[in-house]
């Protein structure tokens, strides 16, 4: 019995995707900055890290 | 000229509750243009724990404040989250005799300058390494199953700011280990080699800049690397930390660099009148500023340039890669 309220407990998320924060919580996720999402969505940040063969520029290189 | 969206904003974020109305009639906010100057700044958080701590919840819509209630209670987990995966970060590198500091959102966190742990958002876990240490680092983080593994350099002579963000496969956050705090042609502003120097006979395992290594290295961070110099925008992620480092000194001209980069940081944010710091321009100094700095990017870029050409002639991984982003470059304009 305790375990299945444990497993009831709410606890918050600790990442959102933009397209869930949409259909969760409507106009002002959509007008929201993407970078919002971008940190708030753990996927996002390891795409970023995810192109290994052909690594970014470094600052000071692509401008 | 500031629009009353920015400015409550502002009023809300560093003025005492009775002050944030000033000069605004809150019937002319229109709160999604709020949201979207806010979100822009990565401040939704703080703007709710603001809202809360000052009881300014009835000036807004019921639908904002749940809606940066929700996104206040999404970065404090994940913030939790970070401090931990921080903390264990810092006992693996200790254990491997690796010397780091954290910096920027990571050390400000770590050094309690927030009085919320969910108020700033922040994106990845960035600490600073010596360049002796950099094999030693690799191959620790490749046995230890870090995804996206740094490549090896593709420059000879160029000594990038950080290495590629990585990250463990079970892990939340993503890593970023620097050796250099600045983009090159300015690291002579902030020794990088000084700082971990500074803390080489220190025994405790999470190690954070001092408060003024802070503030300085946000300012620099912002007027260099965000190229805040040149482009005069401003950031309120960067102004809330400067606030929150310096909330119980009251910051005044006395205490500040006086150098071109704090300098032209306070002058881009007087308008808001956050500060103490009543920085003006003369004409005269307005244009002579401005002809150092293009002077200077222009140095810069005819230096980036010239060593890319040298790359390209003795570094045959870095002609490898130039062809490869001309083909890439080419297929995109073609499709």
């Amino acid at each position: 019995m305790k375990k299945e309220a444990d497993n009831k407990k709410e606890t918050t998320p600790y990442g959102i995707t933009r397209k869930d924060a949409i259909k969760k919580m409507g106009k002002y996720a959509a007008l929201s900055a993407v970078g919002t999402f971008i940190i708030l969505n753990p996927k996002a940040a390891q795409a970023q890290s995810a192109d290994v063969g052909n690594p970014p520029d470094p600052d000071g290189w692509g401008d | 000229m500031v629009c009353v969206e920015e400015k409550l904003l502002v009023n809300t974020l560093y003025r005492a509750e009775s002050e944030v109305l000033k000069g605004i009639d809150i019937s002319h906010i229109n709160f999604e243009k709020l949201i979207i100057i806010a979100s822009g700044h990565l401040m939704l958080p703080a703007l709710f724990f603001n809202i809360n701590k000052k009881n300014l919840s009835h000036l807004f819509p019921d639908d904002f404040i749940d809606y940066i209630k929700n996104i206040y209670s999404i970065n404090k987990a994940r913030n939790e989250i970070l401090l931990s995966e921080a903390k264990e970060l810092s006992q693996l590198l200790y254990k491997n005799n690796i010397n780091h500091i954290f910096l920027k959102g990571s050390a400000l966190i770590l050094s309690n300058v927030f009085e919320d742990i969910g108020e700033r958002m922040i994106g990845d876990i960035d600490f600073i390494i010596l360049h002796k240490d950099k094999e030693k680092i690799k191959n620790l983080l490749y046995t230890k199953n870090y995804c996206g593994l740094f490549p090896d350099s593709l420059f000879t002579f160029f000594k990038p700011r950080h290495f590629p963000r990585v990250v463990q496969k079970n892990k939340t956050i993503a890593i970023e280990p620097h050796t250099e705090l600045l983009s090159p042609g300015y690291r002579c502003i902030i020794n990088s080699k000084e700082l971990i120097n500074d803390f080489k006979d220190e025994t405790k395992t999470i190690k954070t800049p001092s408060k003024s290594f802070l503030f300085d290295h946000c300012i620099y961070n912002l007027q260099i690397n965000d190229r805040g110099l040149f482009s005069s925008n401003h950031s309120h992620r960067s102004i809330y930390d400067i606030y929150k480092i310096n909330c119980k000194n009251s910051l005044t001209i006395k205490n500040i660099k006086k150098d071109i980069y704090t300098k032209h940081y306070f002058l881009t944010i007087n308008k808001f009148e956050i500060f103490d710091i009543n920085i003006t321009s003369s004409l005269l100094s307005s244009y002579f500023n401005k002809l150092i700095m293009v002077g200077g990017n222009i140095l810069r870029k005819i230096y980036i340039r010239f060593i890319q050409i040298v790359e390209l002639f003795v570094n045959y991984k870095y002609r490898k890669y130039v062809l490869n982003k001309i083909i890439n470059f080419s297929n995109k304009k073609t499709s």
